[in-house]
């Protein structure tokens, strides 16, 4: 069932699998068994997630397990009822980060390996509810998550009803706080913490909020345990999506810290002449190329770097694309992801995207940089959700990685690149007023 | 979210209590209680980012801890608060139209 490395674990090569051909490959999922003698399945899955070291794969990378011992913990001394105490679990599956595809793809190629890790959560943190957050408008793939949990149903696998949650298309619609809200009946926007998900979230009970590549993950560790997890890679597998200036853009599977170089040449090696990498999305960070060849393909070792493996994001930028342009275009989009709650956010993103679109387009003269150095500070850790906090790092490290180019906008205007149409995706999104 | 129009070229649900000509540009920041020598009182003073409304009570009536920022919006002071302004901080929690300012409670 695997190759001699042990990959693919999440993506099954061939279609979707139904639940017959799923429990076929996998065996079913160790539910029922909390308590068991087997120490690896089921008997105690929270402590085997910790053991393993998962971390969650929607960008935060938050240890899994200790999430899973929070609403644990907290659904078994919260209130005074046990209907008041019990958990929630919402599976994360809206892919707000443009630059990913993963998580689309391993909810319609391995739909019941998602679902098992959701009632092995469910189970494991004593939930009695819930939910699939899914992109409002994910079509066909609605439907056939629809008809999995309906089959699931009929089986009665189980502990806990399933239900789609859909959830509009804006980056930050699926943060964590924002999905509970929507849950709730509320808006699709964050709220302020305390009280944090675990505590008091959908329903007023402990949520776990968990990404759907996470709890494929769960669902394999309850099998197979911590140290089958542990054995490849640094910290396991892991769905990268690649994309940009190379051959066979798509989905990966790798060993966790596998050479970023080493990926893009199992993504054919690059399509054009390569400028930079963007990691980890538009939460993550520009590297140089060269600089970015050698690194693992790891959170922390891309965070030493300046950058972030997020949600497991790599693109390759072209040499023929400008990097200035290229960051105030999704500067730009992000500011108009903001949920205008907060002052700073909605005043500071717009004027952080302005003095980019200045720097790209305009003149980047030393006094623009300077202002757009000051509005990161002004911006970071100022919000409710980390949406200013991630657009300040992204643009930081723009500052960095197109130094030269900054110089050379600075010396003799903007370079010819810039009339290129931006590469980097921003769904629904277009230039506002010109800068 | 739409908002009126705003003078200032800020937005946001209300006018920012600065005025165009009188925005307070970025300064050095408050000296929290390490700096300033005194008792650290272990509470710290925090914003709802939500909530606030930039109306600027708590600028006015702690400048020792909190500053505005080009929009109105405060900027605390990071750390503790120090014992000796801790009186004028909860005077600044207890003014805030919106409820926004928040004084951790003591640990």
């Amino acid at each position: 069932m695997t190759t001699a490395t042990g990959l693919p674990r999440l993506i099954p090569p061939g279609g979707p699998l139904s639940l017959a051909d799923h429990v076929a490959r996998y065996g079913p999922a160790p539910l029922g068994e909390q308590g068991g003698a087997d120490g690896t399945a089921g008997g105690d899955l929270i402590s085997e997630v910790e053991r393993a070291g998962l971390t969650g794969r929607g960008g935060a990378g938050f240890p899994a397990g200790r999430k899973l011992r929070a609403v644990a913990t907290a659904a078994r001394t919260a209130g005074p009822l046990r209907s008041q105490a019990a958990a929630v679990v919402v599976a994360n599956g809206c892919e707000s980060e443009p630059a990913s595809a993963k998580d689309g793809l391993l909810l319609a190629r391995a739909p019941h390996l998602v679902l098992d890790g959701i009632a092995l959560a469910a189970e494991a943190v004593g939930a009695t509810r819930c939910y699939l957050g899914l992109h409002a408008d994910a079509g066909e793939l609605g439907l056939r998550l629809a008809a999995a949990i309906a089959e699931r149903e009929r089986a009665g696998c189980d502990p806990a009803p399933v239900q789609l949650q859909p959830v509009p298309r804006s980056y930050v619609a699926s943060q964590e706080t924002a999905l509970i809200s929507l849950v709730n009946g509320g808006p699709a926007k964050p709220t302020f913490v305390p009280p944090r998900p675990f505590q008091k979230g959908a329903h007023g009970r402990p949520t776990l909020v968990q990404n759907v590549e996470t709890l494929a993950h769960i669902a394999l560790i309850a099998r197979f345990g911590a140290d089958w997890f542990r054995d490849v890679g640094s910290a396991g597998s892991g769905l990268i999506t690649v994309s940009g200036a190379v051959q066979r853009p798509g989905v990966y599977e790798i060993a966790i810290g596998m050479p970023v170089g080493e990926l893009v040449r199992r993504a054919g090696g690059p399509s054009q002449q390569p400028q930079a990498i963007l990691a980890g999305g538009y939460f993550g960070g520009w590297l140089p190329y060269a600089q970015a060849l050698d690194l693992p393909v790891s959170d922390p070792a891309l965070r030493a770097a300046g950058a972030a493996l997020g949600p497991g994001i790599l693109v390759v930028l072209p040499e023929s694309a400008c990097g200035l342009a290229e960051t105030a275009w999704v500067a730009d989009y992000l500011a108009s992801q903001s949920a205008g709650q907060c002052g700073p956010c909605l005043n500071g993103l717009p004027a952080l995207a302005d003095v980019l679109k200045h720097l790209a387009f305009g003149r980047a003269d030393g006094r623009g940089v300077t202002w757009a150095q000051q509005l990161l500070g002004l911006v970071a850790r100022r919000g409710a959700c980390h949406l200013p906090d991630g657009t300040a790092a992204f643009v930081d490290s723009a500052l960095r990685t197109f130094a030269a180019e900054l110089h050379q906008h600075s010396v003799s205007g903007p370079c010819a690149r810039v009339r290129r149409r931006p590469t980097l995706p921003a769904p629904g999104h277009s230039w506002g007023a010109p800068a | 979210m739409s908002h009126a129009a705003r003078t200032d070229g800020a937005r946001g649900p209300r006018p920012a209590r600065t005025a165009a000509g009188d925005r307070r540009m970025p300064g050095p920041a408050p000296r929290g209680a390490a700096a300033r020598g005194g008792a650290a009182s272990g509470r710290a003073l925090r914003v709802n980012p939500i909530a606030c409304e930039a109306h600027g009570m708590c600028i006015e009536l702690l400048p020792e801890l909190i500053r505005a920022d080009p929009w109105g919006y405060p900027i605390v002071a990071p750390g503790s608060v120090p014992d000796d302004l801790l009186p004028l901080a909860r005077r600044a929690v207890a003014a805030c139209p919106t409820l926004a300012l928040l004084l951790d409670p003591e640990k």
